[in-house]
């Protein structure tokens, strides 16, 4: 990449946050701009993706993944209303390979696991 | 017996205590020769182990770039298993290995992993004591000068560049010039040196051949020195983690001993290699390469790890770790970068040169440029009354070396002089694996020098030598070779004996 991805996401968080509505195509046209010239449209969905984040944690928003083992039931819907605000991305993932229980984790950085894997894990580790 | 597995696993299951929390987590965004990438952890620091969740089980990492974005991270175990995207999570920990008495005689990687199929090193149940492999050097106010001498067994080195517990001296020379072999010998004479507490030694082979290491430790094993070494062993197969991290793992063993009072010698053969590891490591961590593409930091690198080796004051106990580096050089080059910094940081060197061991004077020490900064600070009483006119002798040999071969055409006195040198240098002429206790070296330097060997041809020297120790092992016990090794003084009474034995001797 020409630039970092850091960068890119955060110039077009910034031209996002400036810009009035009746601006948003021009932003999106100068963006899609400067990737092709600078040869980096291949990157085109991470670097969207990179300064959506930037744009929720600006505004207090968190990005959270809650992984389950099984599809969320009504018990699992409450735990996630008590940590999610309206804000948050929430993204819902069924991971077999939890085996059981769930597993929380905020913008990539903190983790909560409850999942019947890790206990197994930390278990035979000891 | 089943039962017995199946009552220790439900008290495991019991005593298991579940209290998920909240953990700091990364994630790998990039993988490739040992190195990885990871995103996150923006609270870890450097130098500590990051524990990789993959597919085939967990890995572990050394956080060694912070950088502001992501952490460069070294792998230490298996990276193959290591993917994009897998989770990262900190441990709050410094590397550290497990140190105690049960390492003596045993092979370890630096990990503190046995190699050498013997089963677990720590077999009880109690937790092992743990050192950090980063550790900060002893303080000026923690140490003490060097006063007590570490014999080698070599006489050219004992005699002329005496080496002192606690001292740091580095082993110079070309490739097959009889480096380790001079390191060898320093180990094994500790079984012989009785007069002095016995360090346990500490052989650390870096990116050695693993039939070289195996050839060492049966060495060590057939001289009965292996009851008192342990060997660290990251050898030529083994990933350049396991080059970097030998020699600090190593050195945390020597400082357990040290801490306990104990004496202890450490070997690093050899720190190009291991500057070499640091080099790959660091251009993977893509830090600026600066002369020869070593990073910035490698003076410092060894400057930690030699600084460690130190002679502790008695209020601490009294301990020492003496170290013995190893530098290759290329074509007798010791103005190259990795030299010259390690010449800089250690006491004293000992150069071996290739065209010495060709001509056959072995070990191929060059006495000339050789030194030791610790002197005879470092020297018995006994050694210290030879010494002084052996270095003298053997200076004055240097400078009339050019007239050796007109030797006809100087004076008596001149000729005098070249034959007692060259006869000091057959005398200083030893093979590997034969290391000679000091007090047997006082006596053979002490006959040299006073011309007892005047009617002995250079050509005979070596064995009459050999025959005059025999003598004074058989014969002369008690009253010579004993009181000096015991005393270590020579006092006029024992070089009144010494005199006898010797009249007696050259009689026959």
């Amino acid at each position: 990449m020409r630039y970092s991805l850091q960068n890119y996401a955060e110039a077009l968080a910034a031209a996002i946050r400036e810009a009035g509505a009746e601006q948003k195509d021009t932003v999106v046209r100068n963006f899609l701009t400067l990737l092709g010239k600078s040869g980096d449209e291949v990157h085109a969905e991470k670097i969207v993706k990179a300064a959506e984040r930037l744009l929720q944690k600006g505004d207090g928003g968190r990005e959270i993944v809650f992984e389950s083992a099984r599809p969320l039931e009504s018990s699992n819907r409450d735990l996630l209303s008590e940590i999610a605000t309206a804000k948050d991305a929430v993204t819902l993932r069924v991971n077999p390979d939890l085996v059981a229980g769930v597993r929380i984790i905020i913008d990539g950085e903190m983790e909560f696991d409850g999942s019947l894997k890790g206990k197994l894990d930390k278990m035979l580790s000891v | 017996m089943s039962y017995e597995i199946i009552e220790k696993l439900k008290k495991e299951i019991e005593g298991y205590k579940d209290k998920p929390e909240w953990a700091e987590v990364g994630r790998v965004i990039e993988v490739g020769d040992g190195i990885i990438k990871i995103l996150g952890l923006r609270n870890a620091v450097s130098q500590e182990i990051l524990k990789i969740t993959t597919k085939k089980g967990e890995r572990t990492a050394l956080a060694l770039s912070l950088e502001e974005e992501s952490i460069g991270a070294l792998v230490i175990d298996d990276f193959l298993a290591i993917e994009v995207g897998d989770t990262v999570k900190r441990t709050g920990e410094v590397l550290s290995i497990a140190v105690g008495d049960e390492l003596i005689g045993r092979v370890i990687d630096p990990l503190g992993a046995p190699q050498d199929g013997l089963g677990d090193i720590f077999k009880n149940s109690k937790a092992p004591q743990r050192n950090p492999l980063e550790a900060r050097a002893p303080s000026v106010l923690e140490r003490e000068g060097v006063n007590t001498p570490l014999h080698t067994g070599i006489k050219a080195i004992d005699a002329v560049i005496p080496i002192g517990r606690g001292q740091r001296e580095l082993i110079i020379g070309d490739r097959q010039t009889g480096k380790t072999a001079v390191a060898l010998d320093a180990i094994l004479n500790q079984l012989h040196d009785k007069g002095r507490r016995r360090p346990i030694c500490i052989y650390v082979a870096i990116g050695q051949k693993e039939s070289k290491i195996v050839k060492i430790a049966e060495t060590l094993k057939k001289y009965d020195a292996l009851q008192y070494t342990i060997i660290v062993s990251a050898s030529a197969s083994s990933p350049a983690a396991m080059w970097y991290l030998a020699p600090f793992a190593g050195c945390a063993i020597g400082e357990y001993f040290r801490d306990k009072g104990e004496d202890a010698l450490i070997v690093y053969d050899d720190l190009s290699k291991h500057a070499w590891a640091y080099r790959q490591i660091s251009l993977l961590l893509r830090r600026p390469p600066g002369r020869e593409a070593y990073p910035g930091d490698i003076f410092y690198l060894h400057s930690r790890l030699l600084e460690r080796a130190a002679k502790l004051s008695k209020e601490l106990g009294g301990g020492s770790l003496t170290a013995l580096p190893i530098v290759e050089t290329q074509l007798g080059d010791v103005t190259a970068y990795i030299p010259t910094n390690v010449i800089s940081i250690t006491d004293g060197q000992i150069f071996l040169e290739s065209d010495l061991f060709n001509q056959g004077q072995r070990p191929a020490l060059n006495v000339g440029i050789s030194v030791s900064r610790v002197g005879s600070a470092a020297q018995t009483k006994a050694m210290k009354k030879v010494a002084g006119k052996l270095r003298l002798s053997l200076a004055q040999f240097r400078e009339l070396q050019a007239f050796v071969q007109f030797a006809t055409d100087v004076d008596e006195g001149t000729k005098k002089k070249i034959l007692q040198g060259q006869k000091i240098n057959e005398v200083l002429r030893q093979n590997d694996l034969e290391p000679v206790p000091f007090e047997e070296q006082v006596c053979v330097f002490y006959a040299v020098l006073n011309d007892y060997f005047e009617k002995v041809s250079v050509a005979e020297m070596k064995k009459t030598e050999n025959s005059l120790i025999e003598n004074l092992e058989k014969f002369h016990e008690d009253d010579v070779l004993k009181p000096i090794r015991e005393t270590g003084q020579f006092d006029e009474a024992i070089e009144g004996k010494l005199k006898e034995a010797l009249a007696k001797f050259f009689e026959k």
